[in-house]
């Protein structure tokens, strides 16, 4: 016997963990595309306007459901009968995170992303379809609406927030047996918090005068109102990247190289680490 | 076989449950565990499932090292907490789901053992009462056929003639290739059942024996005056007389009173060694 994996012991286990708990997976997958109908409809209808819809039901819907559904995958430990059930049903842990994986992060994104996707296009065609052809504005308003891609900046940015969200919401459920998704929640604006008052310190210490910092983003710094153009606050990429003086742009950029490592630590290494530290934690549960 | 060496255990490291606990159990057993409250029972049956990993020592379960929790292992245990959980699913539907993890899962005994313990099958698991669904889980655990079941307070939300019937079941379950291990603070549920007795406290093994070595070298019975009688070990006023519990050095042959008995193992610790070592 395969005592790390076997395929149809991972079915047995897969369909268990679907099963067993419909209202929960099933139920809450179908509130979640519900919701981003929803919300697809209330931003878009009223002023027709596109891109926010499109971008606000994708980042609500995916992320909310990407997160919340991490929390349930893993929520059997808030009674010590079920917590008991789960550790010794005979599945390996591999088994068992691997599970959790898939649901999250392969069968919630394909189900989720097919639903937009059909949703989108219809919402564009009915558009489209409903356009007076002999118009002159119709090129015009046809280039209103397009289906939105999976590739463009906003959705990358929403990839990276729901692979980072949903393992730290994984490896919640593990550490919390009881609240998790609150409990991880707070401890996760903790830890925002701290990060955003220790950069803004590093940056009033190195900058002096600033108006506001956000980690990893941005240092707002007020220019030099007497020396150049008086007031105006300029957006800065990052603490000591790139600050504005006067009309000129004086820019002192981190290298590129360090920005792209930067990128994919955040979007590809960091997820990897919390989706792994889940598996570690899953192994070394006690309950 | 269960064998356990050397076992520390504890919540908090600073302080330990379980102090270089030894114990072997041996197959084709049924072992009773009896300890008061907090003594530790249902953190030694979660070691022994892998549920809590010891700070020192070993554990072997049919050869396995349990905290890996490997399905192999998990494959010849079965543990019944104290609380059960069930889904909302039908009998069947829950056989259809956990049924095919366990390879030795007898339907036929499943029913059979329903049927016995008179368990209705036609309602939604949760929507049993607490004692029914404890049922279900039991027998489901019985019909799994693993080579040791773990039961911690299995008689709790039990009415009397499930009891009854759960005592029939264990007993009619038992083979040379399996160990039962039943903790418990209802000891009178475990009269007539068990063949050997584990006693824990304070972190420590009392006693590990088997009835029938209790019944050799104790003696259970009720006098009218304890003036010359062997090392009593304990005595308790009753409307019959005084029930005591002695050395048995006369070689009588007396019941073993679980109650009186782990209460003459806890009061009177160093005596019972002498006389079981």
């Amino acid at each position: 016997m395969n005592n790390l994996f076997e395929p149809r012991r991972f079915w047995w286990f897969f369909r268990k963990t679907i099963l067993e708990r419909p209202a929960q997976l099933i139920g809450f997958t179908a509130a979640i595309l519900l919701l981003t109908f929803i919300f697809y409809s209330i931003f878009h209808l009223p002023a027709r306007q596109w891109d926010g819809a499109q971008r606000i039901s994708l980042f609500g819907g995916f992320i909310i459901g990407i997160t919340l559904l991490a929390s349930f995958v893993f929520a059997h430990f808030s009674t010590n009968s079920n917590g008991s059930a789960y550790l010794t049903l005979p599945a390996s842990q591999f088994e068992k995170w691997l599970c959790a994986v898939v649901i999250t992060g392969i069968l919630f994104p394909f189900i989720f992303l097919s639903f937009y996707r059909i949703m989108d296009m219809a919402f564009v065609n009915y558009y489209h379809s409903h356009l007076d052809i002999s118009k002159p504005d119709y090129k015009q308003l046809f280039n209103l609406a397009h289906v939105f891609t999976f590739d463009n900046i906003v959705s990358q940015n929403i990839w990276t927030l729901a692979g980072n969200f949903s393992g730290i919401m994984l490896v919640g459920a593990l550490y919390f047996n009881k609240n998790a998704l609150i409990k991880t929640a707070l401890v996760f604006c903790g830890v925002i918090l701290v990060l955003y008052g220790m950069n803004y310190l590093i940056a009033k210490s190195v900058f002096g005068n600033i108006e506001g910092t956000f980690p990893f983003i941005y240092v707002d710094i007020p220019m030099a109102k007497t020396l150049y153009h008086g007031g105006e606050t300029f957006h800065a990429v990052s603490a000591k990247t790139e600050i504005l003086i006067g009309v000129e742009t004086g820019s002192v950029r981190l290298p590129t190289a360090v920005r792209k490592t930067f990128g994919i630590i955040v979007r590809y290494i960091l997820p990897a680490f919390w989706y792994l530290l889940a598996y570690i934690r899953l192994r070394d549960k006690e309950f | 076989m269960i064998d356990i060496k050397k076992l520390s255990f504890g919540y908090r490291r600073k302080k330990l449950l379980f102090r270089n606990l030894n114990l072997s159990l041996r197959t084709g057993s049924i072992y009773g565990l009896l300890g008061k409250n907090g003594a530790g029972k249902s953190t030694l049956l979660k070691n022994m499932a892998g549920l809590l990993f010891p700070l020192g020592g070993s554990i072997s379960v049919n050869g396995f090292m349990p905290k890996k929790r490997l399905p192999a292992f998990l494959q010849t245990i079965y543990f019944i907490p104290e609380e059960v959980y069930l889904p909302s699913l039908s009998v069947q539907q829950y056989v259809k789901l956990f049924a095919p993890f366990y390879p030795k899962f007898d339907e036929k005994q499943f029913y059979d053992y329903l049927a016995l313990l008179n368990v209705d099958t036609r309602h939604k698991l949760n929507a049993f009462s607490f004692g029914q669904q404890k049922k279900i889980i039991i027998a489901f655990g019985l019909a799994c056929n693993t080579q040791v079941l773990l039961l911690d307070e299995p008689t709790n939300g039990l009415d009397i003639p499930s009891k009854t019937q759960f005592r029939k079941l264990i007993a009619s379950i038992l083979s040379n290739d399996r160990i039962i291990f039943i903790s418990t603070h209802h000891i009178r549920d475990l009269e007539n059942l068990i063949d050997g007795v584990v006693i824990v406290d304070n972190g420590e093994l009392l006693l590990n024996t088997s009835i029938a070595d209790i019944g050799e070298k104790l003696c259970f019975k009720t006098v009218q005056e304890t003036a010359g009688l062997p090392r009593i070990l304990y005595s308790e006023e009753s409307l019959a007389g005084i029930a005591v519990v002695t050395q048995n050095t006369d070689d009588e042959t007396s019941k073993v009173n679980l109650e009186q008995l782990f209460n003459a193992v806890t009061q009177n610790t160093e005596i019972t060694r002498e006389i079981f070592n």
